[in-house]
Parts: structure tokens; C-alpha cells; sequence
């Protein structure tokens, strides 16, 4: 079995094909792909939190206050001439970014006991809408809040009288959730999807390469006439397809690792800095440890799938839902209010990803890591055992 | 030697394929597809047989379960006296195959992929390196050893696949249409190579389409058609199937009022 298994290592390592998923997109591709994301994002945030703001006013003569407010404020821009039966073209064409429509005279309004009434045209389908809404609120709720003042002073009442009248409750937040606590809750979820992924993707082309891509160069019947026992040949292709998934899992952990020191250091980001003081070696072993049996579970299933199918196309086809497969139960542990109890790990892949959550925030009940370790071992054994069952099966090996 | 006697061997008809089985081949029976049935023929050390039939006879089927990839239904085959249905390792070690398909993994070098099968065949280190040369030489095959087997050209891969499938020294040897792709020189060398083999001792199975290859080769001849034994017998023999002599029309006689049956 070990011949069979450091063969096939070789050979799949002087694939550039097994280089590029198992070395390659893990520990390059990937980290550069979510840290330039990362970075276009923030740039794009900080861009649009910065960007001045193009806009028009109708109706100008109702509410000068306001008027004169977003003149004064900083990152606005005015633009004349739009009336309203175009402010819809001029949004969607991105001439303004929004459009105040002063509904009626505002002093008349307040001299009534009426509300002013405003109309904020936006487009809320713009990817940036809340910061653009935002920075719109602000104005308009300091306006709103010197009328406020006005209308109280006229009443003869006192600031800190007006404060209570308008902030009657006082809430101070005091969360109890560390800082790790609160990036894990985020990071976790993400890192278990990738790190799953990548263990997916890594042992995926191996067990291409080694079960149908045998069968279509005509090496597995060759291979099947040697004097070695049909369990061998299964387990050492399962123990190589295991090897690789492994493997790119591996070194796509350590290369966000080093990613993240490099970033935190070089770049000297505090939050990523901190973020990695706060993650220990342990937390990254106990990390891998979890997922050697997933790797399991991955190799023997796609390896069962790949000496299933006629062809290459064929089992691509196949391995294709698989993916859907691992995705859902993933994103599962997304999902909000999800939490790691004795139920949910029981849940296969579920529970690796809640599980990663909670070691990413430190705060997991080691407790639970015995049961999600040993039931997802018995399921990669059960996956294992089906695997060898199907090896010894001529209707698969021999399926045209 | 080699002794086949009584194969059978069906096959479940994919649902995609229920339509097409309708057809007049008398071995489709319903559900199954019956590829062979009571085939069988021997070979002693020191022959060469032919194993002859038209595409789809049921040779493929036949020297898959002869080499133990297929698991016969009923018969037995014995390679030197091991049963090969029962015993399946113990027949591999007996045995050097040849499939139809080269088989040779493309990524490593021809001298790594005989020494791999060799070593799974279980061939000592000590002597892997002195046997793996005598061969290069026997094949002409020291120029290219040390490329990769995707790099060879379909002559360089048969004589590879040949030098694989003998590297463990085995009594027994089975050839499935070595010489089907081959140029004129390739081709030599390989029949050349049986030859050898049966002036060696060995007992030699040489499945093929050229009759004038069985001609040259083989002491006895076995055909299949329709999954079922035709002949077996001596070469002599078979050629007397015809009145002039000649091993087409010997091999027709035989066919033909078989395919009356379809």
C-alpha cells in the first residue's frame, strides 16, 4: 500500500494541475483574491464616506434653514436646474446623487403644529446607500434639531430640559463580548467557509486524476492485474486523494496566517494585529484537527464518485452538486442565532463550521469537540468503508 | 498452462441501452447480457495460442476474467494449476498481461513504471535493476528510459506496456492485440518477442485480428464468436477447416453460420 500510495503522490505532484489546487490557489491565490477584496472594499467605503455628494433641491423657498445647512456642510455639491419630473433621470444618470423636495413652507408648518415635509429621492439599489444616507440624516437631523431648540426656547424651557424632552431614556451599551469574541463571530464563519472549500477543491482534481482519469488512460485494469488486494489499491488512492485536501487545507491555514502577520505588521493594521495576538498555535492546531476527518469524508466520497462515472465530463458533472452539498450545511453556520449545542453537532459539516466559529472566538465547549470529532470520524470511516465496498465492484470499474 | 473451461459471464443492460438490446443478438436475454458462455481452451508451456473472434465476440470479456479483473459466473481457470476464480492473487503472480490499452502511467519514466509494477509484483530490489536492463536490451528500449510516457511515441509505449507486463518473470503470459496500432518495425520486434517467450517455456495466450500473425505464432487456436466457443484446437488443425488450407477461410467457416443466427 505505501508503494502504491508514494507512487501516486509522485506522479500527482509533477501534475502542474495538482500543484495549481493543492499549493498554488491555497496559499496564494485565495489569500491575495479575500485580501484584495478586503482591500477594494475598505478603499470603496472610504471613498464613497469621502466622495462629495452631487445634489439638487426643489422647492428651495420652503426651507432656506435647510437649504443653507447643506451648503454649509462639507462634501456637497449643488447642482441647479432639476425640477420634478426629472429627478428620476438624474439619479439613474448619476448627475446628483439625491434630490431634496421640500414639500411645503417649513415655518408655516411648524406655525400650524404640522410636521415639514420632505421628500429624499435616492437610489437605494446603490451599493453605497447607507453611507450616502447617512451623511444626509446628519444634516437634516441638525436642522430638525434647532427647530427643536426654537420651538422649546420659545416655551421657555432650558437646555437640559430640552435634552430630557428629547432623549428621555438614557441607554449606555455595555457589551460583554470580547473583541475576539465580536471579529470571530464574522471571521469564524468565513475562514470555516474557505478552509472547507479549499479542502474540497484540494482533494477534487486528485480524485478526478486517480479514479476515472485512471479508467480513461486504461492504468486501473492494468492496475487491478498486480498481485495487491483490491482493499489496498482503495485505501492507498483514498489515503493520497486525503493527502492532498489535507495538504492544501494545511497550507492555506498557514498562508492566511502569515498573510495576517504580514498585513497586521507591515501595514501596521491594528484590528488585524490584535486579531492575531488574540488566536494562539493551539487554536490553529485544535483548527486542522478538525479537519483531518473532514478531509476523510471528502477524499472517500469524491473518489467513490470518480470510479463511478464513465468519463472525466461525467464525474465533473457529479462533483458539481457536491459542492452545493458542502456549501449549504456551511453557510448554515452563517446563519444568525445558529449555535454550536449537542444538536447541531451532530450535524455534519454543520457543526466543523460552528465549531471553527467558536475556536476562532474563543469561546468553545471543548466538551462538544469529542462529539463532532467522533461523529464526523465515524462518518469518513462509513464514506471509507463504502469507498473499498465500491473498488470491489465490477459494475462500477468496469461501468461503459 | 493454462486451462479455461466453461466461462460464463453476463452483464446487467443499462436502462439507457434496454432499446438498443432488443436487437437479434441472441445473448441478449431480457435484463442481461450474456457476453460469454461456455468458452473454453488451454494452452501447455512452450505454445503460443491464438485466441481468435470477430469485434465483439467476447474476447475482451473472456481474458478479463483469465486475468482476474472479472469474476467468471461459472467454470474455472486454472494458471498452473491455481485456481484463478478462487485464488485470485496467487493467479496474478503466475501471470504477465498485456491489455488492450497500453496502460503505462504518463508522468513517470519508463524505467519507473516497470520498476513499479515490478515491485508490486514483488520483484527483489537487488535484481529489479539487472532484469529492467536485460529487457531494454531484449526490446531495444534503452533510448528512451528514461523519458516520460507521455512523451513516446505508440511503438515505445507497446514495448514498454510488453516489458511492464513480463518484469516479474511470470510462467504465464497474455497478449490482448499487441501488435493493433503498431508500424511495420514495432510489430516485428513484438512477435519477436513471443517468440522468445515460447522458446522459453512460456505459455503464451495472443489474442488478435491478423491471421497471418497466427500464422506465423501460434501452436494451437481458440475462436469465440457470439460469446461461445468455436474452436479449440491445434493450429493444423484449424487450418483443415478449410479445404485449401487457408486460415480465412478456415476462420469464416467458422463465423459464418454463426452469423445466421443474428
Amino acid at each position: 500500500m505505501k508503494l502504491i500510495y508514494q507512487k501516486e503522490l509522485l506522479e500527482l505532484f509533477r501534475d502542474r494541475k495538482t500543484l495549481i489546487f493543492t499549493i498554488l490557489l491555497p496559499t496564494l491565490i485565495v489569500p491575495v483574491l479575500i485580501g484584495g477584496f478586503a482591500y477594494f472594499s475598505a478603499k470603496m467605503v472610504q471613498k464613497s464616506a469621502s466622495e462629495v455628494l452631487r445634489y439638487a433641491v426643489i422647492g428651495e423657498q420652503y426651507a432656506p434653514e435647510l437649504v443653507a445647512k447643506f451648503a454649509e456642510a462639507e462634501g456637497f455639491s449643488r447642482v441647479d436646474d432639476v425640477d420634478e419630473g426629472s429627478v428620476e433621470a438624474v439619479i439613474r444618470n448619476d448627475e446628483v446623487r439625491f434630490v431634496l423636495a421640500l414639500q411645503g413652507d417649513a415655518r408655516e408648518s411648524i406655525r400650524k403644529g404640522e410636521k415639514i415635509a420632505i421628500k429624499l429621492y435616492y437610489n437605494s439599489a446603490s451599493s453605497t446607500v447607507k453611507i450616502l444616507t447617512s451623511r444626509v440624516s446628519k444634516v437634516i437631523d441638525e436642522y430638525a434639531r434647532e427647530i427643536q431648540r426654537q420651538l422649546l426656547a420659545e416655551k421657555g424651557l432650558s437646555e437640559s430640559e430640552l435634552e430630557l424632552l428629547t432623549e428621555p431614556v438614557s441607554v449606555e451599551k455595555v457589551s460583554i463580548a470580547k473583541n475576539r469574541e465580536r471579529v470571530g463571530e464574522l471571521a469564524g464563519g468565513m475562514l470555516a467557509y474557505f478552509l472547507l472549500i479549499i479542502t474540497l477543491t484540494g482533494a477534487m482534481y486528485p480524485a478526478l486524476d486517480l479514479g476515472v482519469g485512471e479508467k480513461e488512460r486504461g492504468t486501473l485494469e492494468t492496475l487491478l492485474l498486480n498481485p495487491v488486494p483490491r482493499w489496498q489499491l482503495a485505501v492507498a488512492k483514498f489515503l493520497v486523494i486525503f493527502t492532498t485536501g489535507f495538504l492544501a487545507v494545511f497550507l492555506a491555514l498557514v498562508s492566511f496566517a502569515l498573510w495576517a502577520v504580514i498585513i497586521g505588521q507591515a501595514m501596521a493594521v491594528e484590528k488585524i494585529q490584535e486579531f492575531v495576538s488574540m488566536v494562539g498555535l493551539s487554536d490553529i492546531v485544535v483548527l486542522l484537527l478538525m479537519l483531518v476527518p473532514t478531509a476523510a469524508i471528502f477524499a472517500a466520497v469524491l473518489l467513490s464518485i470518480s470510479l463511478y462515472a464513465r468519463n472525466f465530463k461525467e464525474a465533473q458533472n457529479y462533483m458539481s452538486p457536491l459542492m452545493m452539498l458542502v456549501i449549504i450545511p456551511v453557510m448554515m453556520a452563517l446563519v444568525p442565532g445558529m449555535k454550536l449545542n449537542w444538536t447541531t453537532a451532530m450535524v455534519p459539516l454543520t457543526n466543523i463550521a460552528l465549531s471553527m466559529k467558536e475556536i476562532i472566538k474563543g469561546t468553545m465547549d471543548y466538551s462538544l469537540i469529542a462529539v463532532i470529532f467522533g461523529s464526523t470520524t465515524v462518518l469518513a470511516a462509513g464514506a471509507l468503508a463504502f469507498c473499498v465496498y465500491w473498488f470491489n465492484r465490477e459494475d462500477v470499474l468496469f461501468r461503459s | 498452462m493454462i486451462v479455461v473451461e466453461s466461462l460464463r459471464k453476463s452483464f446487467k443492460v443499462p436502462k439507457s441501452k434496454k432499446k438498443q438490446s432488443r436487437s437479434k443478438d441472441p445473448r441478449n436475454q431480457g435484463l442481461r447480457f450474456v457476453a460469454v458462455q461456455n468458452v473454453g481452451f488451454h494452452c501447455e508451456h512452450g505454445e503460443v495460442l491464438g485466441l481468435l473472434g470477430p469485434n465483439g465476440a467476447g474476447k475482451t470479456t473472456t481474458l478479463r476474467m483469465l486475468s482476474t479483473a472479472l469474476q467468471p459466473e461459472s467454470g474455472r481457470i486454472l494458471i498452473d494449476g491455481v485456481d484463478a476464480t478462487t485464488h485470485p492473487t496467487e493467479a496474478r503472480k503466475k501471470m504477465g498481461f498485456l491489455s488492450g490499452t497500453t496502460g503505462l502511467y504518463r508522468r513517470l519514466t519508463v524505467r519507473e513504471n516497470i520498476a513499479y509494477f515490478a515491485r508490486l509484483h514483488g520483484v527483489p530490489d537487488d535484481v529489479l535493476d539487472e532484469r529492467i536492463d536485460a529487457l531494454f536490451s531484449q526490446l531495444d528500449m534503452h533510448d528512451f528510459a528514461d523519458k516520460r510516457a507521455e512523451d513516446l511515441s505508440t511503438g515505445m509505449k507497446q514495448k514498454t506496456s510488453i516489458a511492464r507486463a513480463v518484469i516479474h518473470d511470470p510462467d504465464v503470459i497474455v497478449f490482448d492485440e499487441p501488435t493493433t496500432g503498431l508500424d511495420v518495425l514495432a510489430a516485428k520486434t513484438v512477435l519477436e518477442f513471443i517468440e522468445a517467450y515460447k522458446q522459453m517455456g512460456k505459455a503464451v495466450i495472443f489474442s488478435t485480428h491478423h491471421l497471418h500473425e497466427v500464422e506465423k505464432l501460434c501452436d494451437r487456436v481458440a475462436l469465440i464468436n457470439y460469446g461461445e466457443s468455436q474452436f479449440d484446437g491445434s493450429l493444423e488443425d484449424f487450418r483443415a477447416l478449410s479445404p485449401e488450407g487457408d486460415l480465412y477461410e478456415a476462420f469464416l467457416s467458422r463465423i459464418a453460420p454463426m452469423e445466421g443466427r443474428s
